[in-house]
């Protein structure tokens, strides 16, 4: 299923057709008239469904993906669950709300300028970032906008958003207490009802430091702070449209050594090790690559990839611009050879 | 030189027809207008917030981005 369909799905109210009438239900398609601070969404997705009163304070989000596909993060089931955690607190006494940026309505041609013609989201993202770039007001961390939670050890269910199916062991969520089944209700200062709340909430994170994190076990309400360690918010960026000229191209190519020369080199059966062809890149041979080298490793890690493996690791943990150093065999030699990566 | 004005115009016609047909039915599967009137949907915000505030209902908004 794609995102195109999903939403087809939703528009026929599929699967939660019984709880529909709880909510007065818009379907807007322009982001050029849209208030981008009440809308306020990771514009790389053509999809995002926002709950709010009729005053626009905004109880949630649903919606979001990763690099893996378009609908891994979502499903109907997990809309629903939504719903209701959201129709529940709007009967509650004791509402809570997103923060929002308050003010009057803006939108993209104010902040960016150009005419009020029809966009898709992503273009709205890649105006918002040239006028960052403009400023001079570029880091390295504005690319990896919404991180997903998993980066920090938490993974969601996908049909119950805010409830842990899975804590990676070792990550700052295991230090700070989450175990599998508790239900996220806070980070930061964000309300969790889905995976949607939670990349909001990690958007607004710092770089470095700490988070709250506060969720519930049974009938008790836990809290503790999430380290966020230095790198933290690097994500697979490579299915973002406004980022693609960001997304370099693996320098080289080869084919993975077979298992009886990976053993009289002294390799193991998984460790990356394949020789490079003859259909090398220009850069790569300026840079002294030849085609028989033997690729084993980059940036001094020893990694447990293939050869095609090898493609989407440059693809997700590098930038164009970045310089790798990739430790080559050569005639029973060792060599570090520096290369730049540049786009595709 | 004229019939091919009026070849031309046709082809603008039959590829704006369907261009139009596919935005109010969509494909297969996909949202769209039709299905969206039939189940309910607003496809203005004021209006949902009036609906609202009168119904004491909470607004979901979908935002789908479709240039």
């Amino acid at each position: 299923m794609d995102c195109a369909e999903f939403d087809g799905q939703v528009v026929r109210l599929e699967k939660f057709k019984d709880i529909a009438d709880q909510f007065v239900r818009v379907r807007l398609t322009r982001i050029d008239n849209t208030d981008l601070n009440l809308f306020e969404f990771d514009y790389d997705l053509t999809f995002m469904v926002f709950f709010m009163d009729a005053k626009e304070k905004v109880y949630a989000r649903y919606g979001g993906r990763d690099s893996k596909n378009a609908d891994n993060r979502q499903s109907l089931e997990g809309l629903r669950y939504t719903m209701q955690s959201v129709a529940a607190m709007h009967r509650s006494e004791q509402k809570q709300f997103a923060p929002r940026v308050e003010g009057a309505p803006v939108y993209i041609r104010q902040i960016a300028g150009g005419r009020g013609k029809c966009l898709h989201c992503h273009q709205v993202k890649e105006r918002l970032n040239r006028k960052i770039t403009g400023n001079g007001d570029w880091t390295r961390d504005m690319v990896y906008r919404y991180p997903l939670p998993d980066n920090l050890g938490i993974r969601l269910d996908v049909n119950r958003g805010n409830v842990v199916e899975k804590v990676t062991p070792g990550s700052p969520a295991e230090k700070a207490g989450l175990k599998k089944g508790d239900v996220v209700k806070r980070l930061g200062n964000v309300p969790i009802h889905s995976f949607g709340d939670a990349t909001y909430a990690l958007d607004k994170a710092p770089g470095k430091g700490t988070l709250s994190l506060s969720w519930l076990r049974d009938t008790e309400l836990l809290t503790a702070s999430l380290d966020l360690p230095k790198g933290w918010r690097k994500t697979d960026i490579s299915w973002r449209p406004s980022l693609r000229r960001l997304v370099p191209s693996s320098p080289f190519y080869g084919t993975d050594l077979k298992a009886a020369e990976r053993k009289q080199l002294g390799l193991t059966d998984k460790q990356l090790a394949f020789r490079l062809t003859s259909r090398l890149s220009t850069r790569a041979k300026q840079a002294g690559f030849q085609a028989g080298d033997i690729v084993v490793g980059i940036d001094d890690r020893q990694l447990d990839l293939t050869a095609t493996d090898f493609v989407y690791f440059v693809q997700s943990e590098y930038l164009v611009g970045d310089t790798i150093h990739a430790t080559l065999l050569r005639e029973g030699k060792n060599l570090r050879l520096p290369l730049t990566l540049t786009s595709r | 030189m004229r019939s091919g004005i009026w070849l031309l115009t046709l082809i603008s016609m039959v590829v704006s027809t369907n261009t139009s047909a596919l935005a109010q039915n969509g494909r297969k599967g996909r949202g769209s207008q039709v299905d969206a009137v039939k189940n309910g949907w607003l496809f203005s915000l004021a209006e949902g917030k009036a609906l609202a505030a009168k119904t004491n209902k909470p607004l979901m908004v979908v935002m789908r981005c479709v240039p």
